[in-house]
């Protein structure tokens, strides 16, 4: 069997007492899209924080494209392919849209640079009248299509996006959802999310983290008729 | 210190600095005028010197201004420049050079600091011009372009140390800051004191900001020598003297070091009794004396009117360059070295001239013990002593 | 790390903003050094000297923009560089008494502080330390080698120094060549001065420059680019060093002395206030700063020998009220403000 691009296993994460990710397991295959739903609090921002190479986990292996990555510098991981987007816009405020992503693309180092792909990029992201705006200047959903452009020009396999919708109008939420579907297939995606609504408009295979544990997983629709996450939902919200 | 800052005089300083900054920069100086001599005047009047300063700068100005009143050096007024060395090797070089290549100055004069005349020296003499020092100091310069009024280790010492022997007694215990000045004095002293038939009976050196003397000084109790002989210089000088006395040591202090100037940044009855060798004391009896005191308070106030030897130094200093430039006629610095030591002037330490083999000045040699007021007692008035630089002949 | 040159290859198309900010600080570089180089057919050889030394000081200054305007570190002990740079120079030339020890001493006063920079970089940096943290180590390190300079009697002269230092130079076979006269050392300070400005002008306004603005923006998010940050600063702050070494070595053999002064604190705030005054990360702003602070610190102090202190603080605080940017930058701003009146009023004429 090939390889898969992404598999953890039984991945722990401890702060003290605190076990805030116990077995946590995924797999993920080329080109895949995979949402991790989950009330906040489930420990979704530590898993990132651990498959990116910001926490090194307690216990358990990080394996991507069949080596053991955890415990690498961080820049070792975005030169891996591994690239995130961060919950909170994460950008380069005094640079312009196409300073910002002139800078991401120099941090690849398996394609030559060129204007046209960075054109490319804010044609994808939808940013075409804001090329020389100051990042900073930019309204927050598109400071977050600006940092999903980040990440895709550097070419990664694997595409980390933290609440890509957190604080948006329900406009953005469905621009930002066709964005996402319309890079399916070319990068492996991971979304981690706490709104259903959002994910149901990716309707891609889901897992269920809650207290620090694959809850449930299956495809959307299996999940979502699941009487077991309705709880979890409902009880808190 | 007691200059205060009037807001008129700031502002009239912030508009002069703008104005000047943005008018002169590269403009070449008009040329002086012919009929005056141009001193440049140094003084460490900011960082640690600032409180000596007003030492050399008082008698300075006081020369001056009696030079002119009886018509100037050879019939050419005096003027003069003064700048600060902000107490640094740096400073020093850049006003110097400033001095020299910007207000083209006739003569350099001023300076306290051994490092402010080494580094005043290292533009001055490739420059040729000359340079009148007036602080007493460990006596190795031996230059054509300097001329030094301050005592070197053999006048404070020589005559000095056989009074002592005589008056006090045989054996010598010797404290001072780790530099030159106090290692050179100690060798004289050394000398001096087996001539005597006396002995030293321990040396110790201590580095500048040293806080605690309790270990040397339970030595010299253990020792008990007849004096203790101080050539702690700085600020640690109050330091060693507090700690002495309220160890409530027997040995006499004696000191060439310690002078009127003393008295102002340390309690006067831990000064009481010190016996001390300076070119000059302003108690002492004389009429140029008497006549030079008076001045000085009536020109600076009797609140500034403490006169140091280096003070007393300066004075001769510039009196002795004026008289020179008289006698040569010129300003040219060859004719003015030469002249100077061909002519004598009647200070109030007493007739002074300079030595030309290595122009120095002869000072005199006075033996003075303080008092309450912080002033001294002179016990004896040794009279004129050549300065003695071996191997220098100029 | 493999080396990138793409980074310093690729050029994005500049933008109108950028367009006005480059013409802005070219016709000033340009005016600068014209002025400059013209210098010497007026000046006497004492104003020669000191604008040489006041260019020298702009070195330095430019040295602490690289590193703070550029790199987003402020070093508030530069002088601890410049004056380690100054007494390598000094130690070397005068103790070796060899033909082209003048010119192994400005060799050391480059790589010298180089590998003290590299030291203490590579653990502060790679440690994480950034910011106020970063500011108070380096605050440390000029006070320790000051008290180095100051307590090393035997090799550093203690608080007077060392003097003497000889002309840069060197022996070939019976023939000395040594640049002791006021005009060969001022413009070989100028070229070393102006194209120290070029070369880093040239690396930041590119790519390079983006990168360095993108890791002080958010150093995180240039991490997980996969930008090897720390080295990135690493390197900056290294050559922040060797430069203001450069300097230091160049004001050693220059003017013939060298004292602790050359790395004091004092200096270090001095080094600050002119790239403060002249406009942080402009590169030229910091010289501007240099000469008009230095400048008037020596009128001032000739004038009123007892206030200047006071004096020079007094115009320092003023200066930050009215230009808060930096001199440069109010100069830019006014410039484009007065190109926009005089559009808009063109167009409401054509109308």
């Amino acid at each position: 069997m090939a390889a898969k691009l992404l598999e953890t296993s039984n991945i722990k994460k401890y702060f003290g007492g605190l076990k805030v990710l116990q077995d946590v397991n995924i797999s993920l295959d080329y080109g895949e899209l995979l949402c991790i739903l989950g009330p906040n609090g489930a420990g979704k921002t530590t898993f990132f924080n651990v498959i990116s190479g910001t926490f090194k986990p307690t216990g358990g292996k990080v394996v991507f494209e069949g080596k053991n990555i955890a415990g690498l510098p961080i820049h070792k991981y975005a030169r891996m392919g591994i690239m995130r987007k961060f919950q909170v816009p994460s950008i380069f405020d005094d640079l312009s849209v196409r300073e910002n992503l002139a800078v991401a693309m120099i941090a690849n180092r398996n394609s030559a640079p060129s204007n046209d792909r960075i054109m490319e990029v804010i044609d994808i992201i939808g940013l075409k009248t804001f090329i020389d705006t100051e990042a900073g200047n930019l309204a927050h959903g598109q400071k977050q299509w600006l940092e999903i452009g980040l990440a895709i020009i550097t070419d990664p396999k694997l595409l980390l996006l933290d609440e890509p919708t957190a604080g948006m109008t329900a406009d953005e939420t469905a621009k930002t959802a066709s964005l996402i579907n319309s890079l399916r297939g070319q990068y492996a995606i991971i979304v981690i999310e706490h709104d259903m609504h959002f994910v149901r408009a990716l309707n891609s295979y889901t897992i269920i983290l809650h207290k620090g544990t694959n809850f449930r997983e299956g495809s959307f629709s299996q999940i979502e008729s699941d009487p077991e996450v309705k709880e979890i939902y409902m009880g808190r919200k | 210190m007691s200059k205060k800052i009037n807001r008129r005089e700031a502002l009239k300083t912030i508009g002069a600095a703008v104005a000047i900054s943005a008018t002169s920069f590269g403009v070449p100086t008009l040329l002086k005028a012919a009929d005056t001599i141009k001193i440049g005047f140094m003084a460490p009047l900011t960082g640690f010197g600032a409180l000596a300063a007003p030492y050399i700068q008082r008698p300075f100005e006081l020369a001056v201004e009696q030079i002119n009143a009886q018509g100037g050096a050879g019939g050419r007024k005096l003027e003069f420049v003064t700048e600060d060395t902000q107490s640094s090797t740096k400073g020093t070089i850049e006003k110097t050079r400033m001095l020299i290549g910007r207000n083209k100055v006739d003569v350099l004069m001023g300076l306290i600091y051994s490092m402010e005349r080494k580094a005043a020296l290292t533009v001055s003499i490739p420059n040729n011009k000359l340079l009148v020092y007036p602080t007493f100091y460990e006596g190795d310069e031996c230059n054509r372009n300097l001329i030094c009024t301050g005592q070197i280790p053999n006048q404070s010492i020589d005559k000095f140390v056989p009074w002592l022997m005589q008056n006090v007694g045989k054996t010598v215990y010797i404290l001072g800051s780790d530099y030159l000045w106090p290692r050179t004095c100690t060798e004289h002293i050394e000398k001096a004191v087996k001539a005597s038939g006396g002995k030293i009976v321990g040396v110790e050196y201590f580095p500048f900001g040293t806080y605690d003397f309790a270990p040397a000084l339970l030595k010299v109790k253990d020792v008990n020598p007849d004096m203790v002989w101080t050539m702690v210089v700085g600020s640690d000088t109050s330091t060693v003297i507090k700690q002495y006395r309220s160890f409530n040591l027997k040995p006499q202090l004696v000191s060439n070091a310690v002078d009127e100037m003393w008295a102002t940044f340390m309690p006067k009855e831990d000064l009481t009794g010190i016996i001390s060798d300076q070119s000059y004391f302003m108690t002492r009896n004389s009429s140029a004396n008497s006549v030079f005191v008076k001045a000085y308070q009536d020109k600076f106030g009797v609140e500034n009117g403490l006169i140091p030897a280096l003070a007393e130094a300066m004075y001769c200093g510039t009196w002795l360059y004026a008289k020179a430039v008289a006698k040569a006629g010129s300003t040219d610095n060859e004719k003015v070295v030469k002249a100077i030591s061909q002519i004598q002037f009647d200070a109030p330490q007493g007739p002074v001239s300079i030595m030309a083999c290595n122009n120095h000045m002869r000072t005199n040699s006075l033996i003075g013990k303080t008092r309450e007021d912080g002033l001294f007692d002179i016990l004896a008035d040794q009279g004129m002593t050549d300065p003695n630089i071996p191997n220098c002949s100029l | 790390m493999k080396w990138n040159p793409i980074i310093f290859r690729f050029k994005l198309p500049p933008t109108l903003k950028q367009l006005v900010d480059e013409r802005i600080w070219l016709v000033a570089f340009i005016g600068l050094a014209g002025l400059l180089l013209a210098y010497p057919l007026w000046a006497d050889g004492y104003s020669l000297n000191l604008v040489r030394d006041m260019l020298i000081f702009g070195i330095v200054a430019l040295s602490l923009d690289w590193l703070w305007g550029k790199g987003g570190m402020l070093s508030f002990g530069h002088a601890a560089f410049f004056g380690i740079g100054a007494y390598s120079m000094a130690i070397t030339s005068i103790n070796l008494d060899w033909g082209f020890s003048s010119l192994l001493g400005l060799f050391a006063s480059v790589a010298i502080p180089g590998i003290i920079a590299l030291l203490i970089g590579y653990f502060l940096i790679f440690a994480g330390v950034r910011g106020a943290y970063f500011v108070i180590v380096t605050l440390a390190i000029g006070i320790v080698s000051q008290q180095a300079a100051i307590s090393w009697v035997s090799v550093t002269g203690g608080d007077s120094g060392l003097l003497g230092i000889p002309p840069l130079g060197f022996t070939l076979g019976d023939h000395r060549f040594q640049l002791d006269n006021s005009l060969s050392l001022y413009y070989v300070v100028l070229t070393v001065a102006l194209l120290s400005l070029l070369f880093l002008w040239q690396l930041s306004r590119g790519l390079y420059g983006n990168l360095l603005k993108g890791i002080e923006n958010n150093e995180k998010r240039a991490q997980s680019l996969g930008h090897n940050t720390s080295l990135h600063l690493l390197i900056v702050m290294i050559s922040s060093a060797m430069l203001a070494g450069l300097a230091g070595g160049l004001y050693a053999s220059c003017t013939g002395f060298v004292a602790p002064d050359l790395l004091s604190l004092m200096l270090s705030t001095e080094i600050f206030v002119w790239v403060a005054v002249g406009g942080r990360g402009t590169l030229l702003g910091p010289f501007i700063g240099a000469f008009i602070i230095m400048r008037l610190q020596q009128v001032v102090s000739s004038i009123s020998t007892g206030l200047w202190p006071l004096v020079i603080g007094a115009i320092f605080i003023i200066i930050v009220f009215v230009f808060p940017d930096g001199i440069l930058p109010f100069i830019r701003k006014f410039v484009v403000r007065f190109k926009l009146l005089f559009e808009k009023s063109g167009v409401k004429h054509g109308r």
